[in-house]
């Protein structure tokens, strides 16, 4: 047992470093057990943006009846792929998603989303689920815990122009939004 | 444990148990029946299955090679039955049958724009509460979710997911669906993981909510440790984050934690059970330190407390989050109460304010071998990181950290079937305080406190504070409203502050016509408006919380950026005047450009600045106030007038004169006056330029031509000609814009000519004074010397006495000819005639004797003056003249008093703290004296300061009588 809870990765900094080298996720790629880290989030996103929640629509009732989707007016304040800054993109959820009283979206606040690219349904959500839709910060931050930290910045994670804030995001878990922006566009090879 | 005893307060449960014939549940909820959509029979219920009982139904595909069928339908039972197995439950899940299809890729499509699925898996499908779908090839998650979501990677999310998604007025579930990815099954070493993640999802579709208990476990702080891992809730809002197997991170994944099964009996009790109950409610304190308002959002832990030990336990442990089942939206004037669809913010949780701080702590399970158990009460804030769909109760808008703290509390002696109440008042919460504003809601607000900076507090639910400004067209402005916590410091986990613009004359509660969302700048804590004013008017402004919320620790810090207005409204060409900004939110950050040039503070306050004005032309400029410390920018376009602008106006008042003789002075001045473009107000300080052809006449003003001379208080000019040459004479008058008017005169040479200069002299009724007074004697337009003038009384006035120094005097070389008539208490008008010796050409003096009543004062400059300490005032100058014809009275006697005020600096406004208005001050100095207007009727007076007043409103009384336009006041602004 006491094993078991050392290979833990949650546990803090010690526990990240010893996690990132037996446990690191993007060696395990298709694993059904690890969550994707960054890189592979930003290549699975047909969307990946800045926006600011406008406007959520039901197409029913909401938490009854009849009806399939959500729809989520959001206007972009830093389009990355698949979404111009200034642009209002409509996004539609499966309403399935949507527990009744716990709207997964508000107006009037800021997230940044990597989304798949619209199914044939024209549904889409946030990659890996928590892992594709960051809130920023009232500072303006991107803010993660450390065991999203290390998920999403493995130490095999390496950029040629943005090494230095990914380490800083791997350690101290947070950084200037336009720091995080710039890791995705070399990720997302989007030139600024 | 001798320590842990003496820090915590005992409840012996033996005084306020109350005995249940069955013990009372609690846990995590996932939705609680609301006003909207409901029954009102149910209002503040949990959402559950109708009679604890859910049948389901499986896909008739495989979910993958390792689970086929029959397996998948084994796997799914083996899940569900985690929840039916809790022994302090009644519930039952089973299996009713198949779905008619196996749901893949081909039977979820669109037809048109509307989503095909079989008809057994929609909302509708009541009589198939709960269909199961086997995703075998993750073409229905890929479908669902968005394209590539159904791939092996993402298994750590993806593998399971649905909910419930339809629910009766009864509150009860009607219909939910679960679709299980077959990518995430294709190993043995899958499925661990993914029995995990189906507990959790058919947690939540039995109506278990997110629950918070050994955080550590995610956060790592502090490092858990065994007891936290095997006390780690199944419904923990995010589980562990995992790189390998669930086994590898948590023991026994697919076992309920305590917590765990103490939700699910909650949402479903046995009808008897071995465990115990504490449920009461938190609350603030009052000011008596009693009970005051309920405080929602506190997660209430309970651990069991070891027998031996004293320590409490983390895997014996359970939860309840106060106000759990209240409200968490309300929704607030500005966002409105609905959403787009018309669908109340406040469909979920119940009004009821008695639920407000309302917790639950059931389950508590009893150490089996022992007759009873001593719990461990403790309060903790949630997780902030957890909200929307991984948010815990009414915290999914936002966690609010609790206010104040209380000792951890020990219940004891808890046996099975005990159900104690135990409510919890924290000593050292905030208390309510009144704010000074209040009541200030939509209907009555309360004026922008002076200064523009203020705090304020949502003290109590459903608070919203209200504030008006009168508003001039043209100006940008900006609000910021930071949240603070009981000390004062700037947070994100209090109040939410959204804002709302208005004009203040809106119907109420119409929506507003600008709004900011909470949070939406980068300092903590801190929501920004900013706008263009229109016209002019008073605006509205709005503060709520987010989520309609209000306790007594929502305090709040506003400040209103905003420039209102200058002082003089016209400055010099030229600047290097001292102005006054007179607006809100001015400190110490705060920089002045006029026209793009930096203008100096002289002196400050918060509602008011002291700036020089820079060195600008004719015309307008714009004012920009900036903070440095945030940039925010209030602007007034074209708010600085200097000297003349391009829309003055130029009025010519009055010319008209009598030939005049070559040599002589015109009896009456060139009148004009300069207005602003509204033909009225009038413009000061402006410089009008005379010129008249032929160009040897000129101003007597300036003994020039063209003659300049700046405007007076009242925007006037006079301009007397010294007529130099014969003929007729053009006159014109011009402002910088270009705007002029035109004027004549007409110079005449006869052979000779006398001319008063002037022609007439205005004094008081009964003065009794020496008047100089001057003839000019003039042949073919050539001063005359040596000419004698006889001077003689045409009339002589009714009462008093009025005699001539001389009855002759001969004329100098300027062919002028003085003289003094002596008047002793005169009492009505009369005439004085002056003739050349020969008896012809004569002119006559008019001495004018004015009426108390008919005196009037009219200031003309230095009449309103401000000034940086250490500078010095102007001279005050006024005009004493006759309300009609409106000419200038001599030797009328002035009362001039002056009474100097210290002045109180407009300090921030603490609503919570201290009165907003300025103390009225007492004179520091007071004086009087009297002056006689001079020939023109002008007199002069020079305010004297004192270095050791600083700061000080100098004001001066000029009177000549109670009547109306018989006193002015000039005033002298000291800034310091």
């Amino acid at each position: 047992m006491g094993r078991t809870i050392l290979r833990c990765g949650y546990v803090g900094l010690a526990m990240l470093v010893a996690m990132a080298h037996a446990g690191d996720p993007s060696s395990r790629t298709g694993s059904a057990y690890s969550g994707p880290d960054l890189q592979q989030i930003t290549q699975k996103a047909g969307m990946i943006f800045l926006g600011r929640v406008e406007r959520v629509e039901w197409k029913h009732a909401a938490g009854g009846g009849p009806g399939d989707r959500v729809r989520i007016t959001l206007l972009v304040l830093d389009g990355i792929r698949g979404a111009n800054t200034g642009q209002r993109v409509e996004v539609q959820e499966w309403s399935g998603l949507w527990t009744p009283g716990h709207d997964r979206y508000q107006p009037g606040e800021t997230v940044f989303l990597f989304l798949y690219p619209k199914s044939r349904l024209g549904f889409t959500s946030p990659v890996a689920g928590d892992a594709g839709r960051m809130d920023i910060s009232p500072t303006q931050r991107i803010v993660l815990s450390p065991e999203r930290a290390a998920s999403l910045f493995p130490r095999s994670l390496r950029l040629q122009k943005n090494a230095g804030s990914t380490q800083s995001l791997r350690e101290q878990y947070s950084s200037e939004y336009a720091q995080f922006a710039q890791i995705v566009r070399e990720l997302a090879g989007v030139a600024r | 444990m001798k320590q842990f005893r003496k820090s915590v307060q005992i409840t012996a449960a033996a005084i306020v148990v109350l005995l249940a014939t069955r013990s009372a549940q609690s846990g995590g909820v996932l939705a609680v029946a609301g006003p909207s959509g409901f029954n009102p029979s149910v209002v503040g219920k949990p959402i559950t299955w109708a009679n604890a009982s859910l049948a389901y139904y499986t896909d008739q595909g495989d979910l993958s090679p390792l689970l086929p069928q029959s397996g998948a339908n084994d796997f799914v039972s083996d899940a569900f039955s985690r929840w039916t197995a809790v022994p302090s439950a009644a519930l039952q899940v089973a299996r009713a049958g198949a779905l008619a299809e196996n749901v893949d890729g081909s039977n979820v499509f669109l037809t048109g724009n509307t989503l095909t699925m079989p008809a057994d898996i929609q909302p509708s499908a009541t009589n198939r509460p709960l269909g199961v779908v086997y995703d075998q090839d993750g073409q229905v998650t890929d479908a669902l979710l968005g394209a590539g979501a159904g791939s092996a990677v993402f298994c750590a999310t993806n593998s399971v997911f649905g909910g419930a998604d339809s629910y009766t007025l009864d509150a009860n579930f009607a219909h939910a669906l679960i679709v299980i990815n077959g990518n995430c099954a294709q190993q043995s070493g899958d499925l661990p993981t993914l029995k995990y993640r189906l507990i959790r999802a058919a947690g939540r579709i039995l109506g278990v909510g997110w629950s918070q208990l050994n955080d550590n476990v995610r956060t790592g702080t502090p490092a858990p440790t065994s007891e936290d891992l095997n006390g780690f809730p199944l419904m923990h809002p995010r589980g562990p984050l995992c790189n390998g197997p669930i086994t590898e991170c948590v023991p026994n994944p697919d076992q309920l934690r305590m917590d765990d099964r103490a939700a699910i009996a909650y949402l479903y009790p046995a009808p008897t059970a071995s465990t115990a109950r504490i449920h009461g409610s938190i609350f603030f304190s009052d000011e008596r330190g009693a009970a005051g308002q309920p405080m929602q959002g506190v997660n209430v832990v309970a651990r069991r407390v070891d027998s031996l030990t004293g320590t409490p336990s983390h895997v014996f442990a359970t939860t309840s989050i106060s106000g759990f089942r209240f409200r968490g939206h309300n929704g607030n004037p500005i966002t409105g109460f609905q959403t787009a669809q018309g669908e109340p913010f406040a469909k979920y949780g119940s009004a009821d304010p008695a639920w407000q701080g309302f917790f639950d702590l059931s389950g508590l399970e009893i150490p089996s071998g022992s007759q009873s158990a001593t719990y461990q009460i403790t309060l903790e804030p949630l997780n902030p990181l957890y909200k929307s769909d991984t948010g815990l109760g009414a915290a999914r808008y936002g966690a609010v950290a609790p206010s104040g703290s209380v000792a951890p509390i020990a219940i004891v002696n808890l046996v099975a079937g005990a159900d104690v109440t135990r409510d919890i008042v924290i000593a050292n919460s905030a208390r309510v305080r009144r704010d000074a504003a209040e009541p200030n809601g939509f209907g009555a607000p309360s004026p922008v406190p002076a200064g523009g900076s203020w705090w304020g507090n949502l003290g109590v639910y459903g608070d919203s504070d209200f504030f008006y400004f009168h508003s001039r067209p043209g100006r940008t402005f900006h609000l910021r409203v930071t949240a603070l916590d009981e000390n004062h410091v700037s947070t994100a986990v209090k109040a939410q502050p959204t804002l709302g613009l208005w004009e203040r004359a809106a119907a109420l509660n119409s929506p507003p016509m600008l709004s900011a969302n909470a949070f939406n700048t980068s300092v903590t804590g801190q929501t920004k408006i900013s706008a263009t004013t229109g016209t002019e008017t008073d605006l509205m402004i709005g503060i709520s919380d987010f989520r309609g919320d209000g306790r007594p620790d929502y305090q709040y810090h506003a400040r209103l950026l905003y420039v209102d207005s200058l002082a003089p409204s016209r400055i010099p060409a030229g600047g290097g005047r001292p102005v006054i900004l007179q607006g809100y939110g001015f400190n110490a950050n705060t920089s002045v450009k006029i026209g793009g040039q930096p203008a100096a503070i002289l002196a400050r306050s918060t509602g008011r600045l002291l700036v020089q004005s820079p060195p600008l032309g004719n015309g307008s400029a714009a004012v920009t106030v900036t903070d440095l410390s945030n940039g925010d920018v209030a602007t007034v376009n074209d708010g600085a007038q200097y000297g003349v602008t391009n829309d003055d106006q130029l009025h010519l008042i009055s010319s008209g004169n009598p030939a005049v003789p070559v040599g002589a002075d015109a009896p009456n001045p060139v009148r004009v006056r300069v207005t602003t473009s509204d033909g009225v107000t009038p413009v000061a300080n402006v410089n009008v330029t005379f010129s008249v052809t032929p160009a040897q006449s000129f101003f007597k003003a300036c003994n020039a031509n063209p003659c300049t001379i700046a405007t007076d208080a009242s925007g006037e000019v006079l301009a007397y000609v010294s007529v130099r040459a014969t003929g007729e004479h053009f006159i014109t008058a011009t402002i910088a814009n270009g705007a002029q008017v035109p004027g004549t005169i007409v110079g005449s040479a006869p052979a000779s000519s006398i001319t008063a200069m002037p022609p007439a002299h205005r004094v008081p009724v009964g003065a009794t004074v020496s008047l100089p007074t001057s003839v000019r004697v003039l042949s073919s337009g050539s001063p005359v010397l040596g000419q004698q003038v006889n001077f003689s009384f045409g009339t002589s006035p009714a009462s008093g006495s009025a005699t001539l120094a001389a009855p002759s005097v001969v004329t100098n070389s300027a062919g002028d000819a003085a003289n003094t008539v002596n008047l002793a208490n005169v009492g009505s008008s009369f005439t004085i005639l002056a003739c050349v010796s020969t008896g012809s050409p004569c002119t006559a003096i008019q001495i004018l004797a004015v009426a108390p009543s008919a005196i009037q004062l009219q200031p003309l400059f230095g009449s309103s003056q401000i000034l940086a300490f250490g500078q010095s005032p102007a001279p005050m100058v006024l005009r004493v003249q006759n309300s009609s014809p409106d000419q200038p009275v001599r030797s009328v006697t002035v009362s001039v008093s002056t009474s100097v005020f210290a002045r109180t600096r407009s300090e921030d406004c603490n609503l919570q703290n201290s009165d907003c208005h300025s103390a009225s001050a007492r004179p520091i100095f007071t004086s009087f004296i009297t002056l006689s207007s001079d020939e023109n009727g002008l007199i002069t007076f020079t305010p004297a300061l004192q270095a050791s007043w600083g700061a000080v409103n100098v004001y001066t009384l000029f009177s000549v009588g109670g009547g109306a336009g018989q006193t002015q006041q000039g005033e002298v602004q000291v800034f310091k």
